[in-house]
């Protein structure tokens, strides 16, 4: 008791001196959180500055302004940084300076020097971006990553691929039938999809620079919706040669087959963890499309998403803290939650907007949506700030997916 | 229930010393935790900007003496024939009376001497009021000095103070270059940084803490260096050393 009482007493004489903090004096400051960014026109090494290489500072405004840390400057003056550029070509290269400048301790933050075929001028610069990102933020940016997508520019449903800001849009199949669900390995260097070309919806996997691919599933009814784990060494994908459809793990040559859901209903769209852990996937074994996870051997199964009816598409962030996923409210908009079913978002409101994807760094998700009237690409931070259209034409464009960078 | 009681219960000696020790333990709650204004001691430093202009707080002093003699004179004077607008002079206040026609009656005379001689004995006492009044404040910034050279922002302070002149003014200027360069990517990023300000004016800071933002950490070293450019030595050339803790504006 006496005890006690001593006790007490002594913590009343420390009394709130004894947790007074140190007095600094405080220097404050209103802020958008945006660093000032100032982007120079292009100037030439030698001679004049080409037609393409005028479009760099708005190539550098767009990738910049987009990854979300900056404003750009109407001014030089006005930026604590400062973007400059020099382009000039030699023969058949083309040579593109770039510094970033700190205008305040007027030292230079990075300067690299690219050469490479001409073509490839505004691909230097998306590179000096994701440097920039790089020496400000300790991240690499995406900019020189591409998107592969579902279009119908041609007619039917083919693989197309794109730079991620939408420029140069190229066709990887051809063969007139219906193509779905592209993922990149996690080389960037290789695509699997499902098609339909040979009747039955298979799947495919394609090496991008030498064009050869190969059927690595065709057993009967689906073999759709497949995706790389982050190793590049299995294929979660969607089978129904048992009747419905049920989330297999597979080896990336199709040998190799384990069955991770055992169920009477239908069992879709499977998304690796970052580590290779987990599986995400879509049952409605509960009535309505919900998202459930489970460990990459079908065990420990629980379920995510607990508000909505109707959710599906899931993908998981590259630093698995969240996973992005679409739920019908009429149309459908993007929501995201972390992994133990907290912190369920909305990421959009206008249009119908499906199939989200993040960037390889995890800044950006990609979706397809029809705001605009038909379903086209679009672009937004991973907190659904700065949506932009990134479509490069008005076909109906759907499914995109991100490579890292090449 | 009584075999439980009678083991419990302490004796008188026993009573007497818990009362007394409950007694101690509230007398220290109240004296510790402030509750009477006396032992009041605040310890977040305050800037006390009235005090510093508290040798010419009084509007007269240095003043000519207060014309109070004008407003005490009026009832005094039963006809007011001379002319008022003699008046304004202060420094000649008997002038008007010497110049007052002769043809003048007796009675005004007499009246127009006491009139002076009152607004002498006014302008005396004006004078010992302001004497005592600059003692009094005198008194009051010795108290002040006294008592306040070793907190901030106090009078007598030697500039290494908050509050005190060039500590204020260097907020200032902190503060004016950080809104031109600040940027964040995380909500609430705080730095602490001891600034030193060579006697040549020139700014030196070293970070003590960083915010693990490294946009508000580069902001931060681009505003002192900011500041840095058009910096007034410090008084006496002295080097002025002091912590900062930068921050954006609304973070607790």
């Amino acid at each position: 008791m006496i005890t006690r009482i001593l006790l007490l007493l002594l913590i009343l004489l420390m009394g709130p001196q004894g947790f007074a903090a140190e007095s600094y004096l405080d220097v404050t400051a209103p802020t958008s959180g945006k660093m000032k960014l100032a982007i120079a026109p292009t100037t030439a090494l030698s001679g004049t500055v080409a037609g393409d290489a005028r479009e760099l500072p708005e190539l550098f405004g767009f990738d910049l302004g987009i990854a979300g840390p900056f404003e750009i400057a109407p001014t030089e003056a006005g930026g604590t940084l400062l973007l400059k550029s020099a382009y000039g070509v030699q023969g058949d290269t083309a040579i593109l300076e770039c510094r970033l400048v700190d205008q305040v301790l007027n030292r230079e933050v990075i300067a690299k020097r690219y050469s490479g075929r001409l073509k490839d001028l505004r691909r230097m610069g998306h590179a000096f971006s994701d440097e920039v990102l790089r020496v400000l933020t300790g991240e690499k940016g995406p900019f020189t990553g591409k998107i592969a997508y579902v279009s119908k520019a041609s007619g039917n449903k083919e693989i197309f691929i794109m730079d991620y800001d939408g420029r140069n849009p190229q066709r990887l199949t051809n063969n007139g039938s219906i193509n779905l669900y592209p993922d990149f390995a996690p080389s960037g260097k290789e695509i699997i999809y499902t098609s339909y070309k040979k009747g039955n919806p298979d799947l495919y996997r394609r090496e991008l620079f030498t064009g050869q691919e190969a059927r690595v599933s065709a057993r009967s009814g689906l073999n759709a919706m497949g995706v790389f784990s982050q190793d590049g060494n299995k294929i979660a994908l969607v089978l129904s040669k048992d009747g419905n459809s049920e989330i297999y793990q597979m080896s990336r040559d199709g040998k190799e087959l384990v069955r991770l859901t055992n169920n009477h209903a239908i069992d879709v769209s499977p998304a690796w963890s970052p580590d290779g852990s987990r599986i995400a996937f879509v049952s409605d074994r509960l009535g309505k499309p919900q998202l459930f996870v489970m460990d990459a051997n079908g065990g420990n199964l629980r379920r995510l998403t607990t508000n909505g009816a109707y959710n599906v598409t899931p993908r998981w962030s590259p630093k698995g803290n969240r996973i992005v996923y679409a739920r019908k409210e009429g149309g459908f908009q993007i929501y995201a939650i972390n992994p133990d079913g907290t912190g369920d978002t909305q990421l959009t409101k206008v249009g119908s907007n499906e199939h989200p994807r993040y960037s390889p760094d995890g800044r950006f998700i990609v979706f397809s949506s029809t705001r605009d009237g038909g379903e086209g690409l679009y672009l937004m931070r991973a907190d659904g700030s700065g949506q932009t259209r990134i479509s490069p034409d008005r076909a109906q464009n759907t499914h995109p997916t991100w490579s890292v960078n090449w | 229930m009584k075999t439980a009681f009678t083991r419990n219960y302490p004796g008188p000696g026993g009573m007497l010393a818990i009362s007394l020790v409950c007694h101690l333990v509230v007398f220290l709650v109240i004296v510790n935790w402030h509750f009477l204004p006396e032992f009041h001691q605040d310890e977040t430093p305050v800037t006390y900007v009235d005090m510093v202009t508290l040798p010419v707080a009084s509007p007269q002093s240095g003043m000519p003496a207060p014309p109070a003699p004008a407003e005490t004179k009026a009832p005094a004077a039963p006809a007011p024939a001379p002319p008022a607008p003699a008046k304004p002079a202060m420094a000649l206040p008997t002038k008007p009376a010497a110049k007052t026609p002769p043809a003048k009656p007796k009675a005004q005379t007499e009246a127009q001497q006491k009139e002076a001689e009152d607004k002498a004995f006014n302008e005396r006492m004006a004078k010992m009021q302001q004497k005592a009044e600059e003692r009094r404040q005198a008194a009051v910034l010795d108290a002040l000095k006294k008592r306040g050279s070793s907190r901030t922002g106090m009078p007598g302070a030697t500039g290494n103070q908050a509050g005190s002149d060039y500590s204020s003014y260097l907020q200032s200027r902190l503060r004016d270059a950080l809104k031109q360069v600040i940027a964040t990517q995380t909500k609430a990023p705080q730095v602490i940084a001891t600034i030193t300000v060579s006697p040549d004016g020139s700014i030196d800071y070293r970070v003590e803490k960083g915010s693990g933002d490294p946009f508000f950490d580069d902001a931060v070293q681009r505003a002192v260096a900011l500041a840095g450019k058009t910096l007034v030595p410090p008084p006496n050339h002295t080097q002025y050393k002091r912590v900062f803790r930068f921050m954006p504006e609304g973070v607790k």
